[in-house]
């Protein structure tokens, strides 16, 4: 009886056998490579992400450079930069800013140069004081900065934004806030991966603090 | 009926593990084939990206070599206003150590220290590397080359520095750095990898100030530096970055 039903058994299971085999083996291939594309993809995302986290990055950074620069280049007379940090300034042309390009105008009249106008202050060709352009603003609360030495100190917040021109029709911006008092200096500088729909950038931001003791 | 059975069961599996085989060869080539091609173009890529990253940081180094200079220039006169390199211009005596900083500066980068890596002097831009931008700042304005001479048209990597590399003062100096190929003070030995090139275009962009724009203090210089190298496939890559440099007060 054994030696009958043998070849007949046989003949059954390896009916069909190679067929099933390879789509198992096509199974498990086929979910090894999803595995891999997903993978890779999300590889993908990430290099994009790094990619535009360094343009962010550059902007904000660029951005606080700028921001050194004008605050450190325009002084008032008591040595105190352009950016407002006084309370008791008004701000605009017949304020703070007034006074500060009225006493850059004596320095470089003594220099022999011509006067300069606030809206001609720019960097990386962003007119920073145009109000219309950057959304030059000073805020209306006080800012309050917690001195180790002098206690609380008041001074003000000013926010603007740059759009910085890199030529062939590509710009950098940046959102940048300036707290300020006497003695103290903080520059936030929030750059962006690119500046059309903002709420979509990759943000970086960079922060650089000055104290004067 | 058995006999029939096992006749006709016989009968329709004649030849039916050929097809199958044939069939099966046939999906697995297509399913082989599919991640096989992914991995060896992500080999590839991850080979690609290697070459992408020290592009990116050659570029970056163009510009962090160029903000070193005008600092040192900005700490050397802070520190010896009296040295020759940082006298004030006579038609302007009240010039700050920062603003004689900033003219000396881009007077070197200028036709005024050899080649000029500005737009509106040399449209090609200028091309230069660690070593010549690294000479002492009173040794002599960094040593600059036209972007497409044979002199550094190509960057390549170097481990010893030879001795005679600005007067022998990295003799005996053995570290990695990316050189200029042509000239023969920077490489020694055989050089091996992939060569990029670097281009570096400054542009002076005024604000308010007119004239020449080496005497302007108020101006930003845009420094566009661009390398570029072979990929995988044999096109050519491209690395840009753009950054401002400005006056210290």
């Amino acid at each position: 009886m054994q030696k009958k039903s043998s070849p007949k058994n046989t003949f059954r299971s390896t009916r069909g056998f190679i067929l099933p085999f390879t789509m198992l083996i096509s199974t498990l291939v086929l979910f090894i490579t999803a595995g891999s594309m997903a993978l890779l993809s999300k590889q993908l995302y990430f290099s994009k992400i790094y990619k535009q986290s360094q343009t962010a990055y550059y902007a904000a950074d660029d951005a606080v450079a700028c921001t050194l620069a004008i605050d450190d280049t325009y002084l008032a007379s008591d040595g105190l930069g352009i950016f407002v940090s006084s309370t008791t300034y008004a701000t605009g042309d017949s304020g703070y800013l007034g006074d500060v390009i009225t006493y850059v105008n004596l320095q470089r009249s003594i220099d022999g140069l011509p006067a300069i106008t606030l809206n001609s202050i720019s960097c990386g060709q962003s007119a920073i004081f145009d109000q219309a352009l950057t959304g030059y603003a000073v805020s209306a609360t006080d800012y309050q900065y917690n001195s180790p030495t002098n206690g609380i100190e008041l001074g003000k917040t000013t926010t603007f934004n740059m759009r910085m021109n890199l030529g062939n029709n590509t710009y950098r911006c940046a959102k940048v806030t300036v707290n300020k008092t006497e003695s103290f200096r903080q520059i936030i500088a929030q750059g962006y991966s690119h500046c059309d729909n903002i709420s979509s950038a990759i943000e970086r931001a960079v922060v650089n603090t000055t104290v004067v003791e | 009926m058995k006999k029939q059975f096992y006749f006709f069961t016989k009968y329709v599996t004649q030849g039916f593990t050929l097809l199958e085989t044939l069939a099966s060869v046939t999906i697995l080539t297509f399913i082989v084939i599919g991640p096989l091609a992914v991995i060896i173009s992500s080999s590839s890529y991850a080979r690609q990206t290697k070459d992408t990253m020290v592009a990116t940081y050659l570029a970056e180094e163009a510009i962090e070599l160029l903000q070193n200079h005008y600092d040192s220039l900005y700490v050397f006169c802070k520190k010896q206003p009296s040295d020759p390199l940082c006298t004030p211009l006579v038609s302007l005596p009240n010039e700050t150590s920062g603003q004689i900083a900033w003219r000396v500066f881009k007077q070197r980068m200028g036709t005024g220290g050899g080649t000029s890596c500005y737009l509106s002097e040399n449209s090609d831009g200028c091309s230069f590397d660690y070593l010549d931008m690294t000479a002492p700042i009173t040794y002599m304005p960094p040593v600059r080359y036209a972007a497409n001479a044979t002199d550094c048209s190509s960057l390549t990597s170097v481990e010893t520095i030879p001795s005679s590399n600005q007067g022998g003062q990295l003799s005996g100096v053995s570290f990695f750095t990316y050189a200029c190929k042509g000239v023969l003070s920077h490489v020694t030995g055989t050089v091996t990898g992939n060569p990029f090139t670097r281009s570096v275009i400054m542009e002076s962009l005024p604000t308010f100030e007119s004239g020449s724009f080496y005497d302007q203090y108020n101006d930003d210089v845009r420094i566009t530096s661009e390398v570029t190298f072979k990929g995988y496939n044999g096109l050519t890559q491209r690395v840009k970055i753009v950054r401002f440099l400005h006056a210290r007060s």
